[in-house]
């Protein structure tokens, strides 16, 4: 256990470099001039050769690189083309944003899906379980951009009950907690789907096991032998799924956030990408998958925890 | 679907999968539902996508502006458009254009992915770097690979199939070194390891057929995956240019009208739940029948 601790421990920074690496070269690959594009196309050669000398462009490309790194551990990701100003607050509020509605949308889908899971598991072939899963098909399959219409005309527009998008004043407050439900739902709407599945099939599996038929002759309670015995068993393949799951949520945060105008990280990464603003795309897209590595390494740990006969 | 796993989990049942003639394996597909139903739901959408110019009613790129956003009737049998396009004939061409570049994307993704499978998984001195490689690549969740590589190309419909490919091909890589560790193993790699045979001819003849079953199956879950994603792009705007009648677009134009016209966009929704649901019941059927491990 302790090996392996170390090892995921030595691999993290050597991955990160890896996905800093990447990043570095989205703006360097792109076909865009930094400093043309902010000093604007029209620019005399001198301002150009100003901006390229402040952004430090005509530095090698291994001095680049150093500057971007140092850049990023002082929380510095450069300067919008579009605002042509730095993006560091800009992009906290937007981090922020997407954390809450990522927590938002992960809670509920985990408190939704399990019971529903276990229903249908516990019901097998009756018409809950024949409803549980055709609805959960369905969830996978229709685009849940569409659906996040759909719902916005439903419920905001005709029955008039939720704002319509944006955020709220305060993320706390009733008002605020009323402009994340739409799209913490949405968001959450295919985890709840699949893990809901996936929990069915976990569970029908552990229920066949002779380990369940002898707590059942013991006399347990049904009660017990599904939740401490057949669940805890079933857990172990939910916990990585819903951890990979919850990399999905943060790609599927980019298309909801659009939809709801909810100004986090994948709004800000895809009008990044609409006006060719290569910082913001540059500095979103790596703090996605920085947050992507931290869950994958929370999950690795819940997964030695959850059955300490794992060893690595 | 769940009882045929559970059965064919058991060992005996497993080793006669194995030695299954090709005969017997296509009886067992045609007694899967999920099998038989998803193959029937993608092949509707093929034909449809073959015979766009016998079915479609109208001209999908002909605008006028007296139809402009006209509810559903004989003629326009889903309606009109935001500028008057019939809305059936431009979903039934969207099948030409969603489907072949998906598969486009898929190709890239197996070959590339192949490619790297094969390679990490035979010779373990390039195991680790290739495998750090992809861990860097997958570290990008979901779409987010094939946004930072759509930023980097520039939009449009080509550069977003390159992009979902590439953002799939990791994934690829992994699993099939993961066939491959365990292929090596066998007593047959072994035997021709010691009867001389090359390392290319190992590879080419005693591998990589073997891990044909494991990429089928797959490629169908991945296709449900990859139509999505590039649909996804385009309603986001970054991917298909119009006029171009891909489905996610289609979606994305009539977002703007969902309040007074809900066909524009209601409509092309269809045909993208028939393609993704066929292919999500033949990739689970496919591998409750040719692949109980995967």
């Amino acid at each position: 256990m302790k090996k392996y601790l170390f090892k995921r421990v030595v691999q993290l920074p050597v991955i990160l470099l890896g996905v800093i690496i990447i990043t570095f070269l989205i703006v360097q690959l792109s076909p865009v001039d930094p400093a043309v594009k902010l000093a604007g196309a029209s620019a005399r050669p001198e301002v150009i050769e100003a901006y390229r000398e402040s952004l430090g462009l005509n530095k090698s490309l291994w001095e680049q690189f150093w500057n971007y790194l140092i850049g990023i551990f002082d929380w510095d990701f450069g300067m919008s083309f579009s605002r042509k100003m730095p993006i560091t607050t800009e992009l906290k509020t937007a981090l922020i944003n997407t954390v809450y509605l990522v927590i938002f949308a992960r809670i509920w889908s985990i408190l939704a899906a399990i019971p529903l899971g276990v229903i249908s598991a516990v019901k097998q072939n009756t018409w809950i379980d024949k409803a549980c899963m055709g609805l959960s098909l369905v969830g996978i399959s229709v685009p849940n951009f569409w659906l996040a219409l759909m719902l916005m005309k439903i419920v905001c527009v005709d029955l008039k009950l939720l704002p319509l998008s944006g955020m709220g004043t305060s993320f706390f407050s009733w008002n605020g907690m009323k402009h994340a439900i739409l799209p913490a739902i949405m968001l959450g709407l295919p985890q709840m789907a699949s893990i809901a599945r996936i929990t069915r099939s976990e569970m029908l599996e552990v229920l066949r096991q002779d380990f369940i038929r002898a707590t059942k002759a013991k006399g347990l309670s049904k009660r017990v032998v599904l939740l401490r015995h057949a669940l805890k068993n079933a857990s172990l393949k939910l916990v990585t799924v819903i951890g990979t799951q919850t990399g999905y949520m943060l790609s599927g945060s980019v298309v909801i956030e659009n939809i709801f105008a909810w100004p986090g990280l994948g709004r800000y990464s895809i009008q990044g990408i609409l006006s060719s603003d290569y910082p913001v795309i540059q500095a979103s897209i790596l703090l996605f998958a920085v947050m992507f590595l931290i869950v994958n390494l929370i999950v690795d740990l819940t997964y030695s925890y959850i059955d300490p006969r794992i060893k690595y | 679907m769940e009882e045929n796993t559970a059965y064919s989990n058991l060992p005996e049942q497993n080793s006669l999968i194995k030695r299954d003639s090709g005969w017997r394996i296509l009886k067992k597909l045609c007694r899967n539902k999920s099998v038989i139903v998803g193959a029937v739901l993608i092949f509707i959408i093929i034909f449809i996508a073959i015979f766009a110019p016998v079915l479609a009613p109208n001209d999908p790129y002909e605008t006028n502006a007296v139809l402009a956003k006209k509810g559903p009737d004989k003629a326009y049998p889903f309606g009109c458009d935001e500028v008057g396009r019939c809305v059936l004939s431009r979903m039934i061409y969207g099948a030409r254009v969603t489907i072949p570049y998906s598969v486009l994307a898929l190709l890239i993704a197996v070959v590339i992915g192949l490619f790297f499978g094969l390679i990490s998984g035979y010779y373990s001195f390039l195991d680790n770097s290739i495998m750090r490689l992809m861990d860097v690549l997958m570290a990008f969740p979901g779409m987010l690979l094939a946004i930072a590589i759509i930023a980097t190309l520039g939009q449009g419909l080509i550069n977003v199939t390159i992009a979902v490919g590439l953002g799939t091909m990791p994934a690829y890589a992994r699993l099939i070194r993961g066939a491959v560790l365990s292929l090596k193993k066998m007593p047959y790699v072994e035997a021709s390891i010691s009867a001389g045979a090359s390392d290319f001819r190992i590879i080419i003849r005693h591998i990589l057929p073997n891990c044909v079953p494991t990429i089928i199956v797959y490629s169908m879950l991945e296709m449900a995956w990859i139509i999505m994603s590039i649909s996804t792009l385009s309603f986001l705007g970054i991917g298909v240019t119009p006029p171009i009648p891909e489905w996610g677009a289609l979606i994305s134009s009539g977002k703007n009208f969902i309040m007074s016209a809900p066909h524009i966009s209601g409509f092309p929704v269809i045909f993208i739940l028939v393609t993704v649901t066929g292919f999500n019941l033949l990739g689970d059927g496919l591998r409750d029948v040719l692949d109980p491990r995967l």
